[in-house]
């Protein structure tokens, strides 16, 4: 049996942010006189040292065994005050918290009120810590390998830099080659460096790194395990080329009777059914897209071109998916976005006329390697004598997407430069807001305006074929309100691009579930903590990189990548994670083993098993999150959750309920 | 008199609402100061009974809030808190209770206004509503009378043990879990030890079967030596570990002190006839509430009430139906807890009496018990004849008012422990079933006074013992060859639903037997 409870509570001034409308040392007295409570105080910033100093030395002097502060929100110093405690030799668990600014002091003007409110919460803390009891922590061995997945430029910083760091890294791409999005681009802004040139070498490091196993044309299909120690299941998707002996010379394509449009020219130029997707992909291997295989499709009874000319015999039809188990201690999820498809809004014309094309389209027609070698033309090989360029397609717009894409009024700048530059076209831009907050972004804009783009500030309500003069024949005419003016404008032009929004991958939703993490209301996945921790998830271990969590530009996206590439590293370094503490327990006197506590867990925590031949359930404590939901569910009472037990939640319903007259 | 200012609890996930509420503290957001927010991890951690204690203790208002649906931290928690709060959302709309004072509402971690507005716009709709009338009833609670030890074994006879242990080797809950004792408890409380058996849990283990009482030579009325203890246990806050974390019981004490007038009839349809003008009484009971609590395990408990109207109705009878009736107070009696037993008796005895009833029929021996000997003997006199469903079908049979149609089965009977050794009434079920041609009943190597309970009773301690029970009752039902298991008790038949509900990948215990209530199987057989 314990001894006697010896409790202390602390009250925090918190400058006056507590104290200015609640009484604290009206509290600390009625905290005196609660049952067990051997010293109270008050004290002007109890998360300073002193402060802390403080409550240890009452822990030691006074022989305290359970502890409580009323100050801020637990999510802020909880774990301070926990760890004080440990630090002078009391478990932290035998403490307890009541916020008092958060949820009273700063959202209460009454004083006698905030005061009342104060104690009651303090009451209840205090009436809980009697029921808390010592909980260990456990340490459980990091496994020092990173999986990251998705080799954009987001997840291939955080590779090379976890490689460079001396670890291992997969990195698993679902495409067949890696680079990402950033790979396609033309130039970026606002330096106007080529995108390959500052790529390439990237991927080029990835591909030789031997610290990097590349697992591209791969997908992740299972995930389980906790923090340190994750369990992975990869679905290697068959190339039906052999990786060993593809030279990557390129002739399969050639000969390739069979022609789709390309992916990574965004329908703009064609490759065949067997294909390496550009020239400087990683790896150099060739793949079979085996829905549009002929010799597939027959199944083997037609074509076969592939097979004949190949010299280094690496096709092979007889190739399946493979799935590979990887162990790794963290994750990167840098999985990136998708393109918003302006076909869904309609009063645009995109793939209603041949000349509204969208910015990735337009970056792979400028990029000197893409399908027209760099040029710009219209669809009938003219070049366009005038272009208009429209901003915020999808996103700023409650319909589509309520956000700011960040990205695009810069990207909107470098393609208008490069009209101006390749066709002297007349161009004109046109914007809702003009956002250019990054590093040389507004200078950027300054140049650009001063090349003679006309910028516009109206969103575009119409893009139409129909001419009512004789200036908009065989034109396109876009049709918006110039809202400095206040005037209607309709600007016949030969070529209109749209800036699309970047929206979340189309499985996005499937991939959290994978990874057990949540996606914000945008479908964008949701950080930690949006300004303290924007690389991390609520999952420990898991960590977030790129426009997976919202839009970015390259360096944002570098940035965030090493990040949380510090992050993996930080977790690797450190050797060991430790396990919750609160979590569930069985007791197996009451267990049936009725299994409903397995069925309900989302993480696989309890399982039942066979003990002396008895069914019952036990808790896995490396998985079980401590989210209480199988003991809810259980039906003879046999599974609790530990520091939330029926008596702890039946104390505080009490001690809330409670009106006291004053 | 000052403004009444409702008391909200919020039970506030970790991750969402409660850091919601810190946004809209870290904002200033000024809202009323009527809330006091329990931190949980999850929604999905609010358990039913949290809810109803809440109630309970008087709170005016009861919020559960998370995350939204597809944000939660542990994937679906909020969508379990969910599911769990519709359950009891039904369940306190049968009490009568006003739905605004039990609330589900979703406020993500950027949502401090929403946070700020929920509160604001509950504590308007309370202060429409009034104070909870549950307030009142908690402070008058407070004060009890102790029991006297003396008396209680005294009462019981417990002095007269010999210590012969006949008790502890015919009671079943001993034979499953050896560390229990009757012969022990009794031992102690002669000793003057009688706070020991207080605090241990086991006390709330005994099924109050009667098995020991029939036969200790000493006429030592054990499972009374046991009731008048746990009312001991109860005042000093013992309550053993209670099955569906006491939820049960928290609604029976909400039902006891409640002015609501309850929504209890509403499955009640066209399809039966019922008459306020009868002179007979049909006592609903628990089956309502049972309805939603235990769905999940598939018992349709409101199906035995329907089959009951029909017999009633089919033997002519057009029963009276309570529109307010109260539970019985079985189980609260049985916990110890008598303030809320002579509250549902007090109400349900004025009831009936005002009704002038001159019969009442009970599908649930629980109920039929205690009308029949824990009323009376705590001074509620009805002044009416009592029979179970079973013994008025064999009456309307003998007379030749009920005729059935051939139902070719084979049948084995479960002595509800109420109904059998409580009350001696063996035959007529028996009778019930023979008369159904084509019916065979097959009786189990255990039966009448020697039958085996369905191993739990009042919703109080329901551990393993009590699941090899039932599950070893089930064998002996499916060893006797017959394809239904009959009970006539509703909880006869939740416990042994319960007992073959496996949801884990390891198999279970492999039984396959039907369990149906005696009322259905009677009103599906009638002709």
């Amino acid at each position: 049996m314990e001894d006697e409870k010896r409790i202390g509570v602390y009250i925090c001034h918190c400058g006056l942010n507590i104290a200015g409308t609640v009484d604290v040392e009206e509290l600390a007295q009625y905290a005196a006189a609660l049952p067990n409570v051997v010293v109270s105080r008050d004290y002007r910033y109890l998360c300073s040292d002193p402060g802390q100093d403080l409550l240890k030395n009452d822990i030691k002097e006074l022989g305290l065994n359970r502890v409580v502060v009323a100050s801020c929100s637990p999510r802020m110093h909880e774990h301070t005050f926990r760890k004080a405690c440990q630090a002078a030799g009391l478990n932290p668990y035998l403490y307890e918290h009541a916020n008092i600014r958060e949820h009273c002091s700063w959202v209460h003007a009454d004083k006698e009120q905030a005061t009342q409110k104060a104690k009651d919460l303090l009451r209840a803390a205090v009436q809980r810590v009697h029921y808390h009891e010592p909980l260990e922590v456990r340490e459980v061995p990091v496994n020092p390998n990173t999986l990251v997945v998705g080799a954009g430029i987001a997840g291939i910083e955080a590779a090379l830099k976890i490689a460079n760091g001396g670890h291992k890294v997969y990195l698993v791409e679902k495409e067949a080659s890696i680079g990402g999005h950033m790979i396609q681009l033309d130039t970026t802004f606002p330096t106007l460096d080529c995108s390959e040139c500052i790529m390439t070498p990237k991927m080029s490091e990835v591909g030789h790194h031997p610290n990097i196993e590349l697992l591209a044309y791969s997908e992740v299909e299972e995930v389980s395990g906790s923090v340190g120690n994750f369990k992975v299941k990869v679905r290697k998707k068959a190339r039906y080329v052999d990786e060993d002996k593809c030279i990557g010379c390129g002739i399969c394509e050639q000969k390739c009777p069979w022609k789709v449009p390309s992916e990574f020219e965004v329908g703009l130029g064609k490759r065949g059914a067997v294909y390496i997707p550009f020239a400087q992909a990683i790896p150099n291997i060739a793949t079979i897209d085996k829905d549009h295989c002929v010799y597939i499709q027959s199944e083997g009874k037609k074509c076969g071109a592939c097979i004949k000319f190949c010299d280094a015999g690496a096709i092979d039809f007889e190739q399946r998916d493979q799935i590979v188990e990887l162990e790794a201690g963290a994750i990167i999820l840098a999985t990136g976005y998708d393109v918003f498809d302006p076909s869904q809004i309609p009063q645009y014309g995109y793939r209603k006329y041949d000349n509204v094309i969208t910015a990735l389209e337009f970056e792979r027609m400028t990029c000197a390697s893409g399908p027209t070698s760099g040029t710009i033309r219209l669809k009938d090989g003219k070049t366009p004598r005038s272009a208009a360029i429209i901003h915020c397609v999808g996103s700023r717009d409650k319909n589509y997407c309520e956000y700011c894409s960040r990205i695009c009024c810069m990207y909107a700048l470098k393609h208008a430069h490069h009209l101006k530059e390749k066709t002297n076209a007349d161009v004109y831009g046109l914007y809702i807001d003009m956002r250019c907050t990054g590093d040389g972004y507004e200078e950027f804009y300054k140049r650009v305006s001063e090349e003679g783009v006309i910028f516009i500030k109206g969103k575009v309500a119409n893009v139409t074929d129909r001419a009512i003069t004789e200036e908009e024949k065989g034109k396109l005419v876009v049709i918006a309100e110039d809202t400095l003016l206040g005037k209607m404008m309709r600007i016949p032009v030969d070529m209109v691009i749209l800036c699309p929004a970047m929206i979340p991958r189309s499985d996005a939703t499937d991939v959290a579930r994978k990874f057990s993490i949540t996606q914000k209301a945008t479908g964008f996945f949701l950080e930690r903590h949006a300004k303290l921790e924007p690389q991390a998830t609520a999952v420990d271990g898991i960590f977030i990189a790129g426009c997976c969590q919202f839009p970015k530009d390259i360096p944002d996206s570098v940035s965030h990548g090493r990040a949380a590439a510090a992050a993996a590293l930080e977790l690797i370094d450190k050797g060991s994670v430790t396990t919750e503490a609160a979590i569930s327990c069985v007791d197996e006197t009451l267990c049936h083993g009725c299994g409903i506590c397995e069925e309900i867990c989302e993480f696989q925590a309890p399982r039942v098993v066979l003990k002396d031949g008895k069914r019952v359930s036990t808790v896995n404590e490396a998985l079980c999150k401590g989210c209480g939901v199988c003991a809810v569910a259980c039906p003879s009472g046999a599974m609790s959750i530990k520091h939330f037990t029926r008596d702890e939640i039946a104390t505080m319903i009490e001690a809330l309920t409670a009106v006291e007259n004053g | 008199m000052a403004e009444f200012e409702p008391r909200i609890i919020a039970f506030a996930c970790n991750w969402c609402t409660y850091a919601a509420a810190d946004i809209a503290g870290t904002s200033r957001i000024q809202y009323p100061p009527n809330v006091r927010i329990i931190r949980v991890m999850c929604s999905g951690m609010v358990a039913p009974e949290h809810i109803s204690l809440a109630l309970e203790n008087g709170a005016d208002g009861v919020l559960v809030a998370g995350c939204h649906p597809g944000d939660c931290h542990y994937i679906s928690g909020n969508l379990k808190a969910d599911e769990r709060f519709q359950m009891v959302s039904k369940v306190v709309s049968i009490l009568g209770v006003e739905s605004q004072r039990v609330r589900l509402k979703w406020i993500a971690t950027s949502e401090g206004p929403v946070f700020a507005q929920t509160i604001k716009d509950m504590v308007n709709e309370l202060k429409e509503l009034g104070p909870s009338p549950f307030k009142e009833s908690r402070s008058a609670d407070r004060a009890r009378p102790a029991l006297a030890l003396e008396d209680m074994l005294q009462e019981t006879k417990a002095y007269y043990c010999l210590e012969c242990s006949k008790c502890t080797s015919i009671c079943p809950v001993a034979r499953y879990d050896p560390s229990y004792s009757p012969r022990a408890m009794i031992e102690n409380a002669v000793l003057g030890l009688g706070s020991e058996n207080i605090h241990d849990k086991k006390l709330f283990s005994c099924l109050a079967c009667y098995a020991c009482s029939l036969r200790c030579p000493s006429d030592v009325d054990y499972p009374a030596f046991m009731r008048r203890t746990r009312e001991m246990a109860f005042r000093s806050g013992e309550y053993g570990c209670p099955a569906h974390g006491g939820f049960l019981h928290s609604v029976t004490r909400l039902m006891s002190r409640s002015p609501y007038k309850q929504k209890r009839l509403g499955w009640l349809t066209g399809k039966y006839k019922v008459s306020d003008q009868s002179d007979t009484m049909f006592f609903v009971g628990c089956t309502p509430y049972f309805e939603p609590i235990f769905g999940y395990l598939g018992v349709r408990a409101l199906d035995i009430t329907e089959a009951s109207l029909k017999i009633l109705n089919s033997s002519g009878v057009e029963p009276m139906l309570l529109a307010d009736e109260k539970c019985c107070g079985h189980d609260a009696l049985w916990t110890g807890d008598t303030e809320t037993f002579q509250r549902l008796a007090g109400h349900n005895t004025k009831l009936i009496k005002e009704a002038g009833t001159k019969k009442i029929v009970f599908s649930c021996p629980e109920g039929y018990r205690t009308l029949k000997l824990d009323y009376p003997a705590h001074g509620f006199e009805l002044g009416c004849e009592l029979q179970h469903i079973s013994e008025f079908a064999a009456e309307k049979i003998e007379k030749g008012e009920l005729k059935f149609k051939e139902f070719s089965k084979k049948v084995t009977y479960q002595d509800p422990c109420r109904l059998g050794r409580h009350l001696g009434v063996y035959d007529s079920p028996r009778k019930v079933l023979e008369a159904i041609p084509g019916l065979e009943l097959i009786e189990m190597e255990k039966n009448r006074e020697c039958a085996l309970c369905c191993g739990t009773s009042a919703f109080t301690n329901c551990g393993l013992y009590s699941h090899e029970m039932r599950v070893d009752r089930l064998r002996e039902a499916e060893a006797s060859g017959a394809e239904i298991l009959v009970t006539s008790c509703p909880k006869c038949q939740v416990h042994f639903e319960c007992a073959m509900n496996n949801r884990s990948e390891e198999k279970g215990p492999d039984i396959d037997i039907e369990v149906v209530d005696l009322a259905n199987l009677v009103a599906g057989a009638l002709a």
